[in-house]
């Protein structure tokens, strides 16, 4: 008969179903077999569905994938081969698919206007030679079915909410409770038990922040720093005029002097990308994502890429940027850290996809280690999860773009920019700390879709009736927030604050009569972008009962 | 009751339809639906029946073991598992090719037995259960399967049941007619009720997940399993074919007309409202003669031209008209006489009303027991009447609540295949794809589907009789002919009280009971209302003013900003039940009236089903006029007090 306690305890816990998380399942899985054939590895994933919390540019390094999944490189070659030959008849599997765009052609454009585009070299630190261009909710949906394939319990639908911890080890989590305000229907939080946990939550990862103040991780490291992203996806006519397998990189316009960013164009198969990328650091209180990437839409070129397409997907996302310096220690009793909520990213390139499956890689391998040896402890976990990342290059990479991003936070940045990778650590503050009253008043271009466009393109979706997952701490230091950041004069009909504008769906907004900032959850795009420009740290963003955006292209 | 068995249904999520859904075709310029890139889900009704079924064994009794039961894909599984993992005990999956290209008629039987399987198997034989399903399925929306269940069962149906009270060791169910809402108490297991409610959404548990994932069994039948005879199951077991699909022509966008004054403006939604001039998007009989003719040569099927007419309280319902209109023309095309049946107690005085509108016979059902609508007295009096003196070629039912509940019973009984909601009829010969004629002069019955996005032309086959249910406002009904000449038979059904084991407990009577969802008229209010007193006043002083104009029950609704900034009252801040929009609920009312909302595309896409659709927005930028019918630009505040003003001069004039 059905004993639910016993569904509640397993081997191997992974908290978030990206790529980081599958890797860490999927290699601890195969290594596990060799040792415990029964040891359970799950995958708990707050998205309804692989995938559909996923997004990223995305360029991927795909060497990775020959350790994690030897043998799927020739398989996906000669799909593709075959498709070639018989002519490009019927629908190629992902990983073909994958392998069909790889950039062949790259390109960096400096845009001094809306109107004007200069060429630029590429730097080799930039290169993106032998990448490819992914949708990363298709790459993590394969990789979900791979890792079922595998024997990885995957349960998308659950949303995490707390850790359990007993004498300074990490024992498991709690689920987030249901109908949290319906007395009749509530359903008491379920505890999930684990010899070890992986906490895989991607950037600011709601867990593993709350790991890293339980156990003063970032102890004498730089904060994590961020940037956003937001992008949209457009179906083009099949003779892309982007041009297949191309990518190309934009700085300059739309973002002004001084903000640390660019744009993206990247073409997967007859889809292109355009996205944007904007430092939270950016000084003006008042800059706006959503509006600059309307306004990168807008630059005559851009637009004339797009023209006659159809604008499918839409989203946005945090990008982890501190680099080297900010990374929390990794690993605790019974827990260890992967992928973006480490911050495992390449600022020179803006890459993280492929060291988030290397350090999955690793840490199934650390985990295959301490399972041998009955031991999760912090110091075992380490013993092989670091050395792990070294011999991957991980630690390499990650050392030599340890100052890039730094740099570009002081106001002598430029300057110092070409001894980046000799100086000693560069301090930083976190990002809302660089916020000023000065505005740039950029206006959203005429015809360019609005933040509720946005939302809807991303199809995220929270039930009404479930609370909201952002919260206000105290409502009267928003009324501060406003005093300092308002021009009074503009008139209290379209108040700005950095949290009204940071978000790319519409989630906030100023309500004069009551004088209070009022938040429409359900656009949510679970980016986080609100609480990490809020200025005065009142905003509180947690995981959701449930819903969120539903990414399929992106 | 010891066990309630859910009928559920994986449907493709036709409510958010990505951008990406509609595929061009190069050659014609027409978007056709991609049904590959839209998501499977539970049937939101159908799941609605599953909560409720919950909250029964919650409140009634925790032994109740719940019994889910779908018929579809072999990836329906997924859905069944997910079902387990909210609280189902066990779960059946009816999978077969042969079951599939199936109408209502042969799902249900397929169902039908797949019940009559799990009650052997998996309910000990003693018929203590209860069978749950939704209304309708969003991507069919014809509402007849759980009637016609029912019917191949033997059990009494309670439809649309809005919700349900424990009384002791029974359930009283209140369930919503046309004309208001009963309260039903059935006397008898098994029986089926459909929902309609909105109830509070369960949530799947990790563990019961994954033990449902990992190990539980599910009971998967063929055809051969449940004993289902081959002759009525998939296509061959069809009453009803599908030859023809195609997208409904894209809707253009509205030619927003912005009328001089006030008193133009209220004109032109009065005469809109009363059907006198259409405005662009209104779907409509094009109105044009039909030029087809049989040419002396016979139809496939014989009879007259029957229409049911519904009345109420010794008034016909308008879409009886709208029928008769539609009789006529179909009737005169084939050469034959048009027929209306009339089920109530004194009904004789309205026999002259049908008779005006060009009926060439009207047959009067009366009795006692058929005062006030009852499903099994009325299907039995139109099946006696449809013995005594038919069968017809065609009957017509109105698709109103009580046509939608009656016809698919009528339609189960007499083996006579049936289409719902269909918004165009005509005749016209079948050909095949060689362009030889197969079928002479047949009911062309057109139908949209897919949540509107895609149309079907339905064609009856191996029946009696050809059975549609036309949706109300479609057929301009014609004037009344005082000279024309009809006959009427009288007859009295035999009916008893014991026919049905549903004791009507109480009774109801308002118009419009289904809330903002079934409303024919709403009015909602947005951000433009600036402050809660001005939302509550100005909107009730107009839903007040539009209802005794148009004699409508008038609803609220909100758009979303509105209630986050609390302009609404504290129940629908709490319930969220009149936030319309994409995140909250869609309506398809006949007249909606904006106020003050912009127009984002999440509030259209919940409106964008009504049929008049009038905004009022100071911005004169507004999206919300790209999307209206009628438009007023200007302040709130100084516009609905003139409107108010005109709407209840137009009372006394």
């Amino acid at each position: 008969m059905f004993n639910e306690n016993k569904y509640r305890e397993m081997d191997v816990l992974v908290i978030g179903g990206g790529p980081a998380g599958l890797a860490t399942a999927i290699h601890a899985k195969e290594r596990l077999n060799e040792v415990a054939p029964e040891a359970s590895v799950v995958v708990v994933e707050k998205a309804e569905d692989l995938g559909r919390h996923n997004l990223s540019g995305a360029v991927f390094r795909s060497e990775c994938l020959d350790e994690l999944l030897p043998g799927w490189r020739d398989e996906a070659q000669s799909e593709l081969d075959e498709f070639a030959a018989t002519g490009g008849k019927g629908k190629l599997s992902f990983p073909a698919e994958l392998l069909a765009n790889k950039i062949e052609k790259e390109d960096l454009y400096v845009l001094p206007s809306e109107k004007m585009r200069i060429k630029a070299p590429v730097p080799p630190e930039m290169s993106h030679e032998n990448d490819h261009t992914v949708s990363i909710s298709k790459l993590v949906k394969w990789l979900g079915s791979v890792a079922k394939s595998k024997g990885v319990e995957v349960y998308p639908g659950f949303s995490v909410e707390g850790i359990a911890s007993t004498d300074g080890a990490v024992k498991g989590v709690t689920l987030a409770n249901r109908n949290r305000d319906r007395d009749d229907l509530f359903e008491p939080k379920e505890l999930l038990s684990a010899k070890v946990t992986v906490f895989a939550d991607g950037a600011r990862g709601p867990l593993t922040e709350q790991l890293i103040k339980r156990y003063n991780l970032r102890g004498g490291k730089n904060p994590q720093m961020y940037s956003v992203g937001v992008k949209k996806v457009f179906e083009v006519s099949s003779d892309n005029p982007f041009g297949r397998n191309r990518i190309a990189h934009m700085i300059g316009y739309p973002l002004p002097m001084g903000v640390f960013g660019g744009g993206f164009i990247y073409s997967v198969s007859n889809r292109i990308h355009v996205g944007l990328v904007m430092g939270a650091d950016a000084k003006y209180c008042d800059l706006d994502p959503q509006v600059e990437l309307e306004r990168l839409l807008s630059h005559d070129w851009v637009a004339g890429l797009i023209k006659g397409g159809r604008a499918i997907a839409s989203g946005s996302r945090i990008i982890p940027e501190g680099g080297f310096y900010s990374f929390p220690d990794q690993t605790v009793n019974g827990g260890i850290i992967v992928g973006d909520a480490v911050g495992f990213v390449d600022m020179r390139k803006i890459m993280g996809l492929h060291y988030a499956v290397l350090s999955g890689i690793s840490a199934g391998e650390a985990i295959f280690y301490s399972t041998k040896s009955g031991d999760y402890s912090k110091k075992t976990l380490k013993d092989y999860y670091l050395p792990n990342l070294e011999t991957r290059k991980v630690m390499e990479d990650m050392r030599k773009a340890r100052n890039y991003r730094q740099v570009f936070q002081k106001s002598f940045g430029p300057m110092l920019f070409p001894l980046h990778r000799i100086l000693p650590k560069i301090k930083v503050s976190e990002d809302h700390h660089y916020i000023s009253e000065k505005k740039i008043n950029h206006k959203r271009p005429a015809d360019a879709t609005d933040k509720a466009t946005l939302a809807l393109l991303s199809g995220t979706m929270h039930p009404e009736e479930q609370d909201s997952h952002i919260r206000i701490l105290n409502p009267d230091i928003c009324r501060k927030c406003v005093a300092k950041y308002h021009d009074a004069d503009a008139g209290m009909e379209s108040v700005v604050t950095p949290c009204i504008k940071a978000c790319p769906a519409e989630v906030y907004a100023w309500n004069s009569d009551e004088e209070r900032i009022v938040i429409s959850p359900g656009n949510c795009q679970h980016c986080q972008f609100c609480a990490i420009r809020c200025p005065l740290e009142v905003l509180e963003w947690s995981v959701p009962e449930s819903g969120g955006p539903k990414h399929k292209e992106c | 009751m010891k066990y309630i068995v859910v009928c559920e249904k994986v449907v493709p999520n036709v409510a958010n339809i990505p951008p990406n859904g509609w595929k061009e075709n190069p050659k014609t310029g027409e978007y056709t639906l991609d049904r590959s890139v839209l998501d499977n889900e539970p049937d939101p009704l159908a799941r609605q029946a599953f909560y409720a079924a919950l909250n029964v064994r919650d409140r009634l009794n925790k032994d109740i073991k719940i019994i889910t039961i779908t018929m579809g894909p072999p990836m329906a599984e997924e859905i069944l598992r997910d079902s387990i993992a909210v609280g189902a005990d066990e779960a059946v999956l009816l999978t077969s090719k042969n079951f599939a290209g199936a109408d209502t008629r042969a799902t249900a039987y397929a169902l039908a037995q797949g019940i009559r399987k799990t009650e052997e198997v998996l309910m000990d034989g003693a018929g203590e259960y209860m069978i749950f399903a939704g209304k309708e399925a969003v991507d069919g929306d014809t509402a007849q399967v759980p009637i016609q269940i029912a019917k191949e069962l033997g059990v009494e149906c309670i439809a649309y049941a809005g919700g349900y009270s424990v009384n002791g060791n029974s359930l009283l169910f209140h369930r919503m007619t046309e004309y208001g809402r009963e309260t039903v108490s059935p006397l008898k297991t098994p029986c089926l009720v459909t929902f309609i409610s909105h109830t509070h959404a369960r949530f799947r548990n990790f563990a019961r997940t994954r033990w449902s994932q990992r190990e539980k069994e599910i009971y998967v039948w063929g055809p051969d399993e449940i004993g289902a005879k081959a002759e009525r199951i998939g296509g061959r077991g069809s009453r009803t074919q599908v030859y023809n699909i195609f997208t409904p022509p894209k809707k253009e966008t509205a030619n927003c007309i912005f009328p001089k004054s006030i008193e133009s403006a209220v004109d032109l939604i009065e005469q809109a409202y009363s059907g006198k001039i259409k405005l662009s998007k209104a779907e409509e009989e094009k109105g044009e003669l039909q030029k087809y003719t049989l040419n002396g040569r016979e139809s496939e099927y014989r009879g007259d031209v029957w229409i049911y007419a519904e009345q109420y309280n010794g008034k016909l319902h308008p879409v009886s008209f709208e029928l008769l209109t539609k009789a006529r023309e179909l009737a005169d095309t084939l050469g034959v006489k048009t027929g209306a049946v009339l089920t109530g107690k004194n009904i004789d005085p309205l026999a002259k009303d049908l008779i005006d509108r060009r009926a060439d016979k009207v047959y009067l059902a009366a009795h006692d027991l058929l005062d006030e609508f009852h499903p099994t007295h009325y299907t039995n009096a139109v099946v006696q009447t449809i013995d005594k003196y038919g069968p017809p070629q065609i009957l017509l039912v109105g698709a109103t609540p009580l046509g939608r509940e009656l016809a698919p019973a009528v339609s189960y009984i007499k083996d006579a295949g049936l289409t719902a909601d269909c918004t165009h009829l005509y005749i016209e010969d079948y050909k095949n794809r060689k362009g030889e004629v197969k079928k002479t002069g047949i009911l062309v019955q057109r139908r949209t589907a897919l949540g509107g996005n895609i149309m079907a032309d339905i064609m009856t086959k191996d029946s009696v009789m050809q059975m549609a249910t036309v949706r109300p406002g479609v057929i301009k009904a014609c004037s009344p002919h005082l000279d024309w000449k009809g006959e009427v038979e009288k007859f009295s059904p035999k009916l008893l009280p014991d026919d049905t084991k549903i004791k009507v407990l109480s009774r109801e009577h308002f118009t419009n009971t289904g809330g903002i969802e079934q409303a024919k008229i709403v009015v909602a209010g947005g951000m433009g209302l600036k402050n809660s007193n001005n939302f509550t006043n100005l909107l009730a002083d107009l839903s007040e003013a539009v209802s005794n104009r148009f004699q409508e029950k008038v609803e609220v609704g909100a758009s979303r900003r509105a209630i986050e900034f609390k302009l609404v009252s504290t129940t629908c801040q709490q319930d969220r039940g009149c936030q319309i929009g994409q995140s909250g609920k869609s309506i398809r009312p006949k007249l909606y009236i904006a106020i003050g909302i912009s127009g984002a595309v999440q509030h259209t896409e919940g409106v964008k089903n009504s049929e008049i659709i009038v905004a009022i927005n100071n911005k004169e930028e507004a999206p919300i006029f790209q999307f209206a019918d009628i438009g007023l630009v200007g302040r709130a505040e100084e516009i609905i007090p003139q409107m108010v003003k005109c709407l209840n001069n137009g009372m006394g004039g």
